[in-house]
Formats: C-alpha cells, structure tokens, sequence
C-alpha cells in the first residue's frame, strides 16, 4: 500500500484519512447501524478541529500583521490599525460578562460589522454594472444565449416586470430551469463529486 | 545535497521528499521514455497533424482557427519569453496544434484554446521532476502564495481593470436608482405574485402544534439583510404566533447576531398588533465553524453539535438544547441567501433527521431552488421581495407606515437596477458594434 519513501507520518495520516473514510462511508450508506456513535464521535471532532483551525488563522493573522509592524513594512499602520481592532474586539467578547451578547459587542455589530458588510456588498451592485457593459454582448462567444438566460430570469424574478409577464413566459421559464438547467447543474455537481473520490483514491494509490 | 525543484510549483524539497513541502506534488521520476511515446497518439507526429488533415477529420473548423499564433514581442519585464530563454527551457514538451473536438452553442462548448499564451498543459505527458515552463510556474505560485499587493496591471483593454475606468456608468446607476427612488418610479408591485411553494410554507408553519420544535439553520449576514430580512421577517412572525420553540444556528459568524434582530423585530410587531404574549421561545446556538463537514452532526446528534447556547448554558438549564436531545425537530427552516446553503442542508442534514424543510431564499437562490421543491425535497419555498411582501399578506397584518415606505423603495431600487441593466446591455452592444469588435474565442 504505502510506497518505500513515505515517512511514519504520511502512512499514519493516510490510514487515519483512510479509516475515517470508511467509517462516513458506512454509516451513511446505513448498512451497519453500530458505526452510528462512532461517526457522530468524528463529526463532532471535526466542529472541535474546525474552531481550532480558527485560532490558527486568528494567530495566523497577528503574527503576520505584527511582523510586517516589527520590520515597518509599507502600510504597517494599516496593520497595527488591524491588530488593535482585532484585540479590542477579542477582549470585550471575553471579558464583558454577557460574552458576544453584551452590549458593547452588539454596539460593535451594529455601528460597524453591519453596515461595513452591506456597504460593501452594495459596491458589488456597481462592478456588476459595469461587467454587464464590458461583457454581456451578442458578439462574444455564447453571448445570445447568456444574454437570452440573465434576460429571461431577470424578467421573471424582477417583480417590477414579472407583474406584467404573459403566464406562458414564466411557465416557459420555470419549465427551463426544472428540467435542462438543473440537469446541467446536477450533471456538474455528480462529475464533480465523483471527480473528488477518483482523485482521493488516485492519491491513496499513489497514481497520477 | 541537491535539493529536487517540485516540477509544479518549481519550490525546492529536501533529498529525500516523495512530495512537494509546498502543492503536494509528486516528486517523482518520470516514466520510461518508451511509455511516453506509447501514451503519444500516433497519428500525431512531433509537428502535430497537418492543416489538411484537420480540416478533413473536423469540417467545422476554419482554416484561420488552424493558423499558428501569431509571433509575440517579448516584454522587458518578462525575460523568459526570450527565444534563447525558451531554448534552455528545453525539457518543455512540444508546442501542439490546438485541436477542437467540439463546437456549438456560438462557441460555447469550444474547449479553451492557450497557445498563444504559451500555457498549454502538457497532458499527455507525466510530470517532469525538472523545471516546466516557468511562466506556467509563475502563475502556479501566484494561486498558491500570498496574494500580491503590487500595482495593478497597467494596461488591460477590455479585461477586469478596465472596469474600474468607467465611472460614467456608477454615474447612470446613481442618478437613475435615487431619482427612480425620488420620484417613486418604477411604481411598488400593488399584488405581489405567489410562487409555488409560499403557500405550502404557510400551510406548514400554521399546521405546527404549539411548542413544536424547530430547527433554524441561519445563513445571511447583515452583506444580504436587505434583501433577506424582509423575506425572512414574515415567516418569524409566523413562527412566534405559532409559539415554537426554535435552535438558531448559523455557519456564518456574523449570522447569530442578524438572527436575534430579526427575531426581536418580529416579536415585537406582534407585540405592537396586540399579541402580548409573542415572547420568541428561542435558543442561541451560535456560531458553528467547519462548514458543510459539521452539518451532519446537526443532522445525526444536535445536542452534541450544540452542547451549550450563546450565553454558555448547558442543556439542563436551557429546555430547548435539552428538548433537542430527545426529540426530532418537526421542521428544519433555511434561511439563505445562497442555494449552496440550502443544497447542503437537503444533502448533509435533511437524510439523517427526516425533518421537513423549508427554504427562505433570496430572488437569486430561488431558480437554483426551484427544482427541489418540484421534487418534494423542500416543503415550502418563500423567496424573494415577492414572497416576504406576500407572506406577510398570508398573515392578515398591515405594514407600518414607514415599513411601507422603506418596501417601496427597496422595491423602486430593485427596478431601477433591473432598467439601469439593460441600458447597459444595449449600450455596450452598440460600443461593440461601432467599434469593430471582433468575436473571441
């Protein structure tokens, strides 16, 4: 199974990869009812994993950030601007009795989380502007049919015009996305699945 | 000791490394030569196959598709474009003749063509442990490290920097959504359109015995409230009548906070319409990192997913947690802006507790969504501005005034933005047209 090189720590992370693999596998597939606790037991692991990759990029972030302050890299207050906000926010959560539902962490999502988000996904509104300009023309390779697909959805979810939409449009629309877009999609999605399992086994055996 | 470069990412390894420190490449030899030359097709020789024979196996090609590309001048910042530079990169395998096996759908199902970016990969031959092309290794190592600050490119006709110089058309936007919203035009929907599924959601929510048990998979963040909250508003409403007792849980870190406003606002119109018993029987979740890998804990053991709420209380003090471990939710509600949420939820989750599910979506999820409800997968489908406007309809409450006024204009942006769109579609054509574009391909 394992090639000659492959170092203690490959094989262990193969075989740990490996067994926990199967066990998902055999658990979903519901033919063996007693791997239930022990698949529950791994994905509970994985939420622990998850939370501890998180501090990891947090910490990621600071020494990153406090480096490029240290050796006084171009816009280095940029970062200690980033490692101070980061630090306030982190100790207001942790000390302020109520945690994340404290008032001054609610203030912090409401005067500054919230509207930085919304902002700016709004200026997404603006570069979509401007694609639809530079890119969504008749000349461009598929551009009837990408033109004809964004105006027909655009038609029917826009409320302004789907009000005075004939019926046969929208049921033509529907009936296009029920059966050949989603299709398409679902095709996609399953090559891609079983692209992913082909490739972790390749891997596995050591085959590219 | 020498120290072997990955042939991906072109990165040094230690002596003995099977793979690279870096991408995880094999770093290994390559097969026999004679292996390679049987895996080469034979009827291709070292040139590639002549025009004729081209045209003659794929009619559909034209003959000025089959002409070589044209020579490049070689840019100062790019040396290894260089003719004696390419000559030392000599384990690059030969150039080959772009070949398209398909077309159609006015070039839509023509496979790329990088030749004359000098990017071809060379798929019918394995990895070489030496140095591939290192303009190919250059934008390798551009996916895999930091992202680069530098100054953007300064020249990109017709690319992604060029959209930046173009702010006659933030302009258009502007004056056309705040003088529509001015004016009042387009004119708000009077009778908003019922999409199947809206009803069913109603239905199903009002069949809910009180104190059912209702798990909220909460996927929008303040970036989408605009749009989600006015859908999403009714619904609670609804659920808070009904008085069931719901988990919120959500994959985005800012999701639990959007969540306790929304539900907050929406006990406290109910309190406002003379329902004074609308306290939300609620439990914070929280935030539960690891993606689509944790759902399935939700979906098999809730209450180990989430052992304790946001305020750190554990099961025993917190009856719906501890509701959670003895009983299956009667209903598993989406909240999303995004199909992916919804899709891995039906697909991680909704096979292990056999809740029913219902989706509330933004405008742009609902086509993705669309078939899953014809399916049965989805019990109710509420999405859009034209479903919040209409749920809430379904619940027999008028909207406040400034309500009424802030749906006005949400829906007078949202037309404008549609009309702005389509000006832009027409005058972009019209651009193209005078100026001569040419189709690419």
């Amino acid at each position: 199974m394992f090639s000659p090189n492959a170092t203690w720590t490959n094989r262990i992370g193969l075989l740990v990869a490996t067994a926990a693999a199967l066990l998902v596998l055999v658990d979903r597939s519901g033919f063996w009812p007693g791997t239930r606790p022990y698949a529950t037991l791994l994905y509970g692991w994985v939420l622990l994993l998850s939370g501890f990759a998180l501090l990891l990029g947090i910490a990621n972030v600071l020494w990153v950030h406090l480096w490029r302050v240290v050796k006084g890299q171009e816009e280095w207050v940029l970062s200690l601007l980033l490692i101070g906000v980061l630090l306030a926010v982190l100790l207001l959560g942790l000390l302020a009795p109520s945690g994340t539902t404290s008032p001054i962490m609610e203030w912090v999502f409401d005067s500054v989380i919230a509207p930085s988000q919304a902002t700016l996904f709004a200026l997404t509104a603006f570069f979509l502007m401007a694609a639809a300009y530079q890119f969504l023309r008749l000349s461009h390779p598929g551009g009837v049919w990408i033109l004809l697909g964004v105006f027909l959805t655009l038609l029917v979810q826009t409320p302004f015009t789907q009000a005075n939409l004939p019926g046969i449009l929208v049921d033509f629309v529907d009936w296009l996305l029920i059966w050949p877009v989603m299709a398409a999609l679902r095709g996609a999605l399953l090559g891609v699945g079983l692209a992913a399992v082909l490739t972790g086994f390749t891997l596995y055996l050591r085959h590219r | 000791m020498s120290q072997p470069l990955c042939p991906h990412c072109g990165q040094p390894n230690p002596a003995d490394a099977e793979y690279c420190a870096h991408c995880g490449t094999l770093l290994r030899l390559p097969p026999e030569p004679e292996e390679a030359a049987q895996e080469t097709p034979p009827q291709e020789s070292e040139s590639g196959p002549s025009e004729e024979d081209l045209l003659a196996q794929q009619p559909w090609l034209q003959p000025e598709e089959l002409a070589p590309p044209p020579e490049m001048e070689v840019p100062p910042d790019q040396p290894w474009l260089r003719p004696e530079q390419e000559e030392a990169d000599a384990v690059r395998p030969p150039r080959q003749t772009p070949q398209r096996q398909l077309t159609g759908l006015q070039g839509l199902l023509e496979p790329a063509d990088l030749s004359w970016a000098g990017l071809e990969p060379s798929l019918a031959t394995p990895p070489s442990p030496e140095l591939a092309d290192p303009q190919l290794r250059e934008l390798r190592g551009a996916f895999r490290e930091d992202v680069h600050l530098a100054d953007p490119p300064a020249q990109a006709p017709g690319g992604g920097a060029a959209l930046a110089r173009r702010p006659w058309i933030y302009w258009l936007l502007l004056i056309l959504m705040g003088g529509g919203i001015f004016l009042g035009f387009p004119p708000g929907q009077e009778e908003p359109h019922a999409w199947p599924g809206l009803l069913e959601a109603h239905a199903a929510i009002e069949a809910l015995p009180e104190e059912s048990l209702v798990l909220v998979d909460w996927s929008y963040d303040p970036a989408t409230a605009g749009e989600m909250d006015l859908v999403a508003l009714g619904v609670f409403e609804h659920l808070v009548e009904r008085r069931a007792r719901f988990l919120v849980v959500s994959q985005l870190p800012g999701g639990p906070a959007s969540a306790r406003r929304l539900i907050q606002r929406a006990s406290g119109r109910l309190r406002g319409a003379g329902i004074r018993e609308a306290i939300p029987l609620v439990s914070e979740g929280g935030y539960l990192p690891g993606g689509p890998a944790s759902l399935p804990l939700l979906g098999q053991a809730p209450g180990a997913g989430v052992p304790v709420n946001i305020q750190g209380q554990p099961a025993q003090v917190d009856p719906i947690l501890r509701a959670l471990q003895v009983e299956r939710p009667a209903l598993a509600l989406v909240v999303a802006a995004q199909s992916e949420d919804v899709r891995r939820w039906l697909e991680q989750v909704q096979p292990l507790n056999q809740a029913p599910v219902i989706a509330v979506t933004s405008a742009a999820a609902d086509p993705a969504l669309r078939p899953y409800w014809d399916s049965g997968q989805i019990q109710g489908l509420v999405s859009g501005f034209d479903g919040g406007i209409r749920y809430r309809q379904l619940l027999n409450r008028p909207l406040l005034p400034q309500e009424e006024r802030l749906l006005g204009w949400q829906l007078t942006g949202q037309g404008m933005g549609f009309i702005v769109l389509v000006i832009l579609v027409i005058l972009g054509n019209l651009a193209g047209l005078l100026s001569g574009e040419e189709e690419r391909s």
